[in-house]
């Protein structure tokens, strides 16, 4: 028995019908085209209600409009039909977009850490923190921030560098920006129709400002199933902040539907600088340690069956500890990075904080 | 001008005194306007460079009158736990007892006294480096 495709998809316990990418898709599709009628539903209002204000001489003459002459009741300025039609548009418009921008925003970042990230926000400090905890060591960044969100199997879930929607906002923007402005001039030349003044010019536009608004459409989408083919990845630890010549645990899950070339999982110190060339200004990173935790090939990844393994980091004694200044810093990270199959290699950094040796630990109370 | 450490070998551990003396020798009094005295970091490399003055002493030339040039003085401060010397690739971070003579013609005589911070208690651990620097010694392949 053929079997349709379903556009969403329903959570049963751990359990998901039908799947999370074909969903997100489909909502993002939808909310884009509510985004895009409701800009077309405004755009005729606004045009038809300003066409019939005398100093809009340029508008009247885009729309070849006739106030004196055509006076049907829906360019009655004021008409209740009007402000029916212009509350829905501006209703479809913010539901549009905020449904896209919940969705998008949900793209590559687990549930523990965005409500770690709204804890934060939240307990933000109005206060400066006291001298004396930063004195105590001067130059080290604190790291309070990757203790926040606990681990499911080991104490502390990193959170990852940077976040990975960051790829997302150009195409967003530019596809919904075009496919407005062509909604918008799509308004124009059925109003031009509509009052028998066409819009010859405008209307050929049409066509080749479409075809723009649809490959810019289409990028964006693709970019979308990129981004959310690649699923999570979640990197746990026994303990935080690290100490040279001290050994952990670490957790690393991948999840997504994924054939990958290569998996790699690393921990690395890494030297930044920041110095001037001219007027330009220029970062160089330089990668002192490495140590291998795994490197595995031809993995399967399935949305099942995601992809985990338990490592231990060994740390050396004569290491640096993390180091934070204006021009210079030495960062400690750990970099989970694939080569993926059909989608792009990835590579996501969770950092970390060293510590000097000797001091006595800090303890949590996790 | 010079400046002495109490430790020959230069090493202090984070967190622990550091004590020094200082003098000034060949220069007038009448030549001096001001002394500074101060210990820092500061780093080196390809990178812009950073300077964090953790103990800093200015002498104006009435209080320099008072106390003359002729005997040593004394220096003493709580080193912090970090940043600890480190000599990388890009990065350098280095230690010093900083002494800048403002002379009244307008010039500036600077010297430096370097010294090593390593990790707390690894002196007494008999494990005190400085990261990077046994890699310096290393021989080249």
């Amino acid at each position: 028995m053929a079997r349709f495709l379903r556009p969403w998809s329903k959570k049963r316990g751990k359990r998901f019908i039908g799947t999370e990418l074909r969903s997100l898709l489909w909502e993002t599709a939808f909310y884009s085209g509510v985004f895009l009628v409701g800009v077309f539903v405004v755009s005729l209002v606004v045009i038809s209600q300003l066409s019939s204000w005398d100093q809009l001489e340029t508008l009247k003459e885009l729309t070849k409009i006739q106030p004196e002459a055509v006076t049907p009741e829906e360019l009655d300025g004021g008409g209740l039909a009007s402000w029916i039609f212009g509350v829905l548009g501006v209703a479809a418009i913010g539901s549009g977009a905020g449904g896209l921008i919940y969705r998008l925003v949900r793209v590559g970042a687990s549930n523990e850490r965005r409500s770690a990230m709204a804890k934060r926000a939240s307990s933000i400090e109005i206060i400066v923190p006291s001298a004396t905890e930063i004195e105590k060591m001067p130059s080290v960044p604190r790291g309070n921030a990757l203790t926040d969100s606990p681990g499911e199997r080991l104490t502390y879930r990193l959170a990852a560098e940077g976040t990975s929607g960051n790829e997302l906002v150009g195409p967003a923007l530019l596809a919904l920006l075009w496919n407005a402005v062509w909604f918008v001039l799509l308004a124009v030349v059925v109003l031009g129709f509509w009052h028998s003044s066409p819009r010859y010019i405008l209307t050929g536009l049409l066509l080749p400002f479409g075809g723009v608004g649809y490959w810019s459409f289409r990028y964006f989408l693709a970019q979308l199933r990129r981004s959310a083919g690649i699923g999570p990845t979640i990197v746990e630890i026994s303990d935080h902040p690290l100490y040279p010549g001290c050994k952990y645990r670490l957790f690393v899950s991948q999840s997504g539907r994924l054939r990958l070339r290569r998996l790699r999982v690393r921990v690395a110190c890494e030297e930044e600088t920041v110095y001037r060339q001219g007027t330009d200004v220029r970062v160089e990173r330089y990668e002192v340690f490495t140590q291998e935790l795994c490197a595995e090939r031809d993995v399967r990844v399935d949305p099942q069956a995601p992809w985990e393994q338990q490592f231990t980091i060994d740390l050396p004694s004569n290491v640096m500890h993390s180091f934070v200044a204006s021009h210079n810093a030495v960062r400690w990270k750990v970099i989970v990075s694939g080569e993926a199959r059909p989608w792009p290699s990835f590579c996501r950094s969770y950092p970390v904080v060293v510590h000097p040796p000797g001091l006595p630990p800090k303890r949590s109370p996790r | 001008m010079s400046v002495s450490l109490c430790r020959e070998d230069g090493i202090y551990e984070g967190g622990k005194e550091l004590s020094a003396t200082w003098r000034v020798s060949r220069v007038t009094l009448d030549s001096l306007s001001a002394i500074e005295i101060s210990v820092l970091w500061y780093s080196e490399g390809k990178g812009d460079t950073d300077l964090h003055v953790h103990h800093f002493e200015r002498y104006e030339e009435e209080r320099i009158r008072r106390f003359g040039l002729a005997d040593k003085h004394s220096l003493s401060c709580l080193l912090p736990a970090t940043p600890l010397s480190y000599h990388g690739r890009l990065i350098r971070l280095r230690w010093c007892v900083r002494m800048r003579l403002f002379l009244t013609d307008g010039r500036e005589i600077v010297a430096d006294q370097p010294f090593y911070l390593v990790a707390p208690q690894s002196i007494h651990n008999g494990s005190a480096i400085v990261v990077g620097d046994e890699r310096r010694s290393r021989p080249s392949q």
